[in-house]
C-alpha cells in the first residue's frame, strides 16, 4: 500500500508543493473588512484560536529547550522581568529594574537585589515569595533534572559547580546525595526576606537581567512539583503565576488557557486561548482560510500569492522580523576553508538579495553582517557584499584560479525541503560566480547535529538565533576560542582579547564599541558568511487587536502580548 | 485450529525478541543521538541527560534493561514527550488510529466490494467502465492530493466540514468518535486507496468465478440469479479479496503518516517517523514492537478467516 516508511518524507516534499499550488488558488474570496474603531466584542467572543506544529515536549519552564515550547509558558508563568515590544528588559513581577543608581545592583556589578511586587500571586491565590525564586533557580540547575537550557546561568556563584557535579561523559563523577545538597546550598541565590531575592554573580554579566527574563528563570511551586512529580504540568495540577491558567491539555490535540483571576497585572480581555497542534503548515493555512484559526504563519509556497498587491489577504498581513541569521558556516580548520582568501571569496560569491527576493519571496532581509538588526551591536556596514569579480580574484590569489586545484567541497545540510531549496541556490551561486562545483550531503537533523557540532564537516548552512538580544549571545559563544558553539573553528587571539575586554567593561557604550570591533574582525576574516536575517509573515484576522509580535517570540508570534490582545466588535 | 492459532501466537515471542534486538542495534548504530541538534550543548548538560535516561551505561546493558522492563509491560519513557511512558503514548494513539482505520476499512470494504461486484455484473458496459475509471483514479491519486482537494472544497470553500482535528470529548460517541464534521474527511481520504484496490480485485475475482463451469451449471439448473451470486459466486470470489483485506487491515489500523499529518489526527501513524527523526529511543522500540505484533496478529486472523470461507483449507 505504501512504498515503505523511509520513502514517506519524499512523498511529503511533493505533497507540500501540491498543497501550496492548490491553496494558492484558494486565496480569493476571503473578504473580511477590518472593524471600524476598536470596541471590545462581548466576552463570549473573546476567543483567540492559534496553532503550534505539534504536542509540546514539555511546558515545564525548567525543562524547555529552545523557543519551541516557550509560547505556551509565557502566558502561564511570569518571571521577575520580561521584554517590551522593543525588546528592552522591563519589570514583570519585580517592582523596578535593578540598577546601580537605585541600589538594586552593587557597584562591582556582582550582587543583584530584586524586590517582588507585593500583589504577585500564584493562580491558587498564594503569594509569590522570594523563596519560590530561590527554589526555582536551584531546581533548574539540579543536574538530576537535566535541564538543557541553563548553562547561561553559570555566572551565578556556585551554579556551574552544582550543574556539572555529574561530570562529563569522559570524566563522570559520582557525588553522594550529601555532596549534591552541599553544592546546591552554595548556589548564589537567596531570600533576604519574603519579597526580596538576591543573586550573587561570579563576574559581572551585562545580560543578567535579560537572562532573568527567560523562561528558565520563571518560578515554579515547590509543593506542586513535589506533589505531582512529572505530571505537575497537567491541567488541573499546574499552578502558575502568569496572566492565564491552563484549563485543558488534550494531548496531541490542543491546549486551552483562560484568564488567571489572581493575576496582579492588567486583566486579560481574552476569555479563552485555544492552541491547536497542527503539524502541517498547509493544513494550518487552510484552517485559517476556513475561519478555524485567528492567526497563522504564511507557509513559503503561498507567500508570493498572499503578498501580491491584489491579494485580499494583504490587509491581514503582519511582517515579523526575527533575531535569526542564516549563514554559510565554513570550517576554518579544514581545507580549503583554512585559507582566509577562499572564505572571503565564498562570502562575496553569493547574491543575497537575489536569494531573499527570488527564493524567499521577500521574507527575509539580506545580511552580510552577523548580528541582526533590532538588537544592540547591529552594524549594516560590516561584512562582504556580493562581488563576483573580486571573489574570483581572491580565489586566484589563494592559489586556485577558477577553482583549479581546489579539493572537493562538500556541504552538509538537513534533508528538509526548505533547506534543500536554499542549498541548491547556494550551490548554483558558487558554480556561477566562482566556477566551482560543490556537492551537498543531505542528512536527517540528528546526523546533521552530530557532525556539525563536532566539526566533522567542511561547510554547512545553518542559522543562529538569539536567546537574548545582546552581542554576548552572538560573538563569544560562536567565535571565541573557548566558545561552546565555535563550530567554524575560528581562532583569533585578537578576537579573544576583545571578548575578554568587553566582558570586563562596565561602560555600556565602550562595551558595544569593543563588540563592534570584534564583529568587524571576525567578518573581515570571513569566519562565517551571513546570508540573510529571517523574517516571517503572519496572517491575523482583522478582529484580533493588539497581538504584538516581537523578534524574540517563540513558535506563536505575539506570545508576549496575549494579556493585552482582544477581539474587536464586528 | 485452536492449537494452530496458539502455536502461531507463541512464535510471536522469539520474533519480537529478534526484532527488538535488531532494532536496538540499528538505532544505536545510526549516527546522531537524541540530544544532537544544530547547537552544541555543554558536555556536562549532555552527561546530565545521559545519566537521567540511563544512556551512560554500555549499550548491551541498556538492551538487557529494556528487555527486563518490557517483560513487565514497561517499554520505557519518551524523551520527546516529557518522559511519558511509551506504552501510554502508543495505546492512546492506537485508540484513535484503530477507530479511524476500522471506519476506513468499513468504508473501503463496503464501497470497494460493492463497486467491484457492480462493475463485474455489468461487464464491458458503461457502469463497468465508470466503475473501473473511478477505481483507477482512486488508486492513482495520492492521499495527500485527495485530502487537500477535499479540504479545499468542503472546508475552505463550502465551510461544511472541519479542516483539522479529532476531538472525541464532544463527539458522536464521546471518548471514541469525534463529531462527523471532523470524521468525514480523514475517513474518506484514508479509505479511497484501499477501496479502489478492493474494487479492482473484487471485479477481477468475480469475473473469473462467473466464467467457471459450475456457475454455468447452476444457471442451467435454473437457480435464481441472487442465489448464484450470493451462494456460489461471491463466496468463491472472496478468497483473493480476503488475502488483500488482511494486510490492508494491518496497514489501516497502524495508521497513515500522511492522513494523520494532514488532518491533525492524534494517532500512532506519525509516531514512528517522528521518533526516528528525534532519536527517541524508547518510542522507536515501542512503536516497532507494537507494529510487529499488530501485523502478526492481522496475518493470523486472515489465515483463520480462509478456513471459514473455504472448507478445503484446514489448519493443524
Amino acid at each position: 500500500m505504501e512504498s515503505g516508511i523511509l520513502s514517506r518524507p519524499r512523498w511529503l516534499t511533493l505533497g507540500v508543493a501540491v498543497v501550496g499550488l492548490l491553496l494558492a488558488l484558494a486565496c480569493g474570496g476571503d473578504k473580511e473588512s477590518p472593524a471600524p474603531g476598536g470596541a471590545l466584542a462581548p466576552p463570549d467572543q473573546q476567543q483567540l484560536r492559534l496553532r503550534i506544529a505539534g504536542e509540546p515536549k514539555t511546558i515545564d519552564p525548567h525543562l524547555a529547550n529552545f523557543v519551541g515550547e516557550t509560547s505556551l509558558m509565557k502566558p502561564l508563568f511570569a518571571g521577575l522581568f520580561t521584554y517590551d515590544a522593543d525588546l528592552r528588559v522591563v519589570p514583570n513581577l519585580a517592582e523596578e529594574l535593578p540598577a546601580i543608581d537605585n541600589g538594586g545592583v552593587s557597584k562591582d556589578g556582582l550582587t543583584y537585589t530584586v524586590k517582588i511586587d507585593k500583589d504577585a500571586k500564584w493562580s491558587d491565590g498564594k503569594a509569590v515569595t522570594a523563596q519560590d525564586f530561590v527554589y526555582s533557580m536551584k531546581r533548574a540547575l539540579d543536574p538530576k533534572l537535566a535541564s538543557t537550557y541553563v548553562s547561561f546561568f553559570y555566572e551565578v556563584v556556585g551554579a556551574r559547580e552544582y550543574n556539572t557535579a555529574l561530570g562529563t561523559e569522559d570524566e563522570p563523577k559520582t557525588p553522594s546525595d550529601a555532596d549534591l545538597a552541599a553544592l546546591r546550598d552554595k548556589v548564589g541565590v537567596s531570600a533576604k526576606d519574603e519579597r526580596t531575592v538576591v543573586y550573587q554573580l561570579r563576574q559581572a554579566d551585562p545580560s543578567f537581567l535579560s537572562k532573568l527574563a527567560l523562561w528558565t528563570a520563571f518560578p515554579v511551586r515547590q509543593d506542586v512539583v513535589e506533589k505531582h512529580g512529572a505530571k505537575w504540568t497537567e491541567a488541573g495540577n499546574l499552578v502558575g503565576n502568569g496572566p492565564f491558567v491552563l484549563k485543558e491539555w488534550t494531548h496531541n490535540q490542543r491546549v486551552v488557557m483562560e484568564p488567571n483571576a489572581n493575576w496582579q497585572g492588567e486583566k486579560p480581555k481574552l476569555t479563552r486561548i485555544v492552541v491547536n497542534f497542527i503539524a502541517d503548515d498547509a493544513a494550518a493555512y487552510a484552517a485559517y482560510l476556513a475561519g478555524e484559526l485567528d492567526a497563522v504563519v504564511v507557509p513559503p509556497p503561498v507567500l508570493a500569492e498572499v503578498t501580491a498587491p491584489g491579494s485580499s489577504l494583504n490587509a491581514q498581513l503582519v511582517r515579523v522580523p526575527e533575531l535569526v541569521t542564516y549563514a554559510v558556516f565554513m570550517n576554518n580548520a579544514v581545507a580549503p576553508f583554512d585559507n582566509v582568501k577562499v572564505r572571503q571569496a565564498f562570502a562575496m560569491a553569493i547574491d543575497r538579495k537575489a536569494m531573499v527576493d527570488g527564493l524567499l519571496q521577500g521574507a527575509g532581509r539580506p545580511a552580510a553582517s552577523w548580528i541582526p538588526p533590532g538588537m544592540p551591536g547591529y552594524n549594516a556596514a560590516l561584512g562582504y557584499e556580493f562581488n563576483p569579480t573580486k571573489a574570483k580574484q581572491l580565489l586566484a590569489e589563494a592559489g586556485f584560479p577558477e577553482g583549479k586545484g581546489l579539493p572537493k567541497i562538500s556541504f552538509l545540510a538537513v534533508a528538509a525541503p526548505p533547506v534543500q531549496l536554499r542549498m541548491q541556490f547556494v550551490e548554483d551561486q558558487i558554480k556561477r560566480n566562482l566556477g566551482i562545483e560543490v556537492t551537498t550531503e543531505y542528512v536527517d537533523p540528528p546526523v546533521f547535529g552530530q557532525n556539525f557540532t563536532t566539526k566533522k564537516y567542511q561547510a554547512a548552512i545553518a542559522n543562529w538565533s538569539a536567546d537574548w538580544a545582546y552581542p554576548d549571545n552572538w560573538l563569544p559563544e560562536l567565535f571565541a576560542s573557548w566558545g561552546g558553539n565555535n563550530l567554524v573553528a575560528y581562532k583569533s587571539p585578537q578576537f579573544d582579547d576583545l571578548m575578554k575586554k568587553a566582558a570586563a567593561e562596565t561602560d555600556e557604550r565602550k562595551r558595544l564599541a569593543l563588540y563592534d570591533q570584534a564583529q568587524k574582525l571576525m567578518l573581515d576574516d570571513a569566519a562565517v558568511s551571513p546570508l540573510y536575517n529571517r523574517e516571517s509573515y503572519l496572517l491575523v484576522k482583522p478582529r484580533v487587536r493588539d497581538l504584538v509580535a516581537t523578534a524574540l517570540d517563540g513558535e506563536i508570534k505575539g506570545d508576549y502580548s496575549f494579556a493585552k490582545t482582544y477581539i474587536a466588535a464586528e | 485450529m485452536a492449537a494452530y492459532a496458539l502455536r502461531r501466537l507463541l512464535w510471536l515471542i522469539p520474533a519480537l525478541l529478534f526484532i527488538s534486538l535488531v532494532t536496538f542495534a540499528l538505532m544505536h548504530a545510526v549516527e546522531g543521538g537524541p540530544w544532537d541538534s544544530e547547537r552544541r550543548l555543554p558536555d556536562s548538560v549532555v552527561e546530565n541527560l545521559n545519566r537521567k535516561y540511563g544512556l551512560d551505561k554500555p549499550v548491551w546493558r541498556q538492551y538487557l534493561d529494556f528487555v527486563a522492563n518490557a517483560l513487565q509491560g514497561d517499554l520505557g519513557i519518551s524523551y520527546q514527550r516529557q518522559d511519558k511512558p511509551v506504552t501510554g503514548i502508543i495505546l492512546d494513539g492506537f485508540r484513535v488510529t484503530a477507530v479511524l482505520g476500522l471506519l476506513a476499512l468499513a468504508a473501503a470494504t463496503a464501497g470497494g466490494i460493492g463497486l467491484g461486484v457492480f462493475a463485474a455484473l455489468h461487464r464491458n458496459r458503461l457502469p463497468d467502465y465508470a466503475g473501473v475509471l473511478l477505481a483507477s483514479l482512486g488508486s492513482a491519486v495520492p492521499a495527500f492530493v485527495l485530502g487537500v482537494c477535499l479540504v479545499y472544497i468542503f472546508g475552505v470553500k463550502l465551510h461544511l466540514l472541519a479542516t483539522f482535528g479529532w476531538d472525541t470529548s464532544d463527539g458522536l460517541v464521546p471518548g471514541w468518535l469525534p463529531p462527523w464534521k471532523q470524521l468525514a474527511l480523514p475517513v474518506v481520504t484514508l479509505a479511497a486507496l484501499p477501496g479502489a484496490y478492493l474494487a479492482r480485485v473484487t471485479r477481477a475475482s468475480l469475473l473469473e468465478v462467473l466464467g467457471q463451469d459450475y456457475i454455468r451449471t447452476a444457471r442451467a439448473k435454473g437457480l435464481p440469479g441472487a442465489a448464484i451470486l450470493w451462494r456460489h459466486s461471491l463466496r468463491n470470489a472472496a478468497i483473493p479479496v480476503l488475502t488483500v483485506v488482511g494486510p490492508m487491515t494491518a496497514a489501516l489500523v497502524t495508521g497513515s503518516f500522511v492522513i494523520e499529518q494532514l488532518f491533525s489526527v492524534p494517532g500512532t501513524g506519525r509516531l514512528f517517523v517522528q521518533s526516528v527523526n528525534a532519536r527517541d529511543y524508547g518510542l522507536i522500540m515501542g512503536t516497532t514492537l507494537f507494529y510487529a505484533t499488530v501485523i502478526v496478529i492481522a496475518n493470523l486472523a486472515v489465515d483463520l478467516a480462509y478456513a471459514f470461507v473455504d472448507p478445503r483449507i484446514r489448519y493443524r
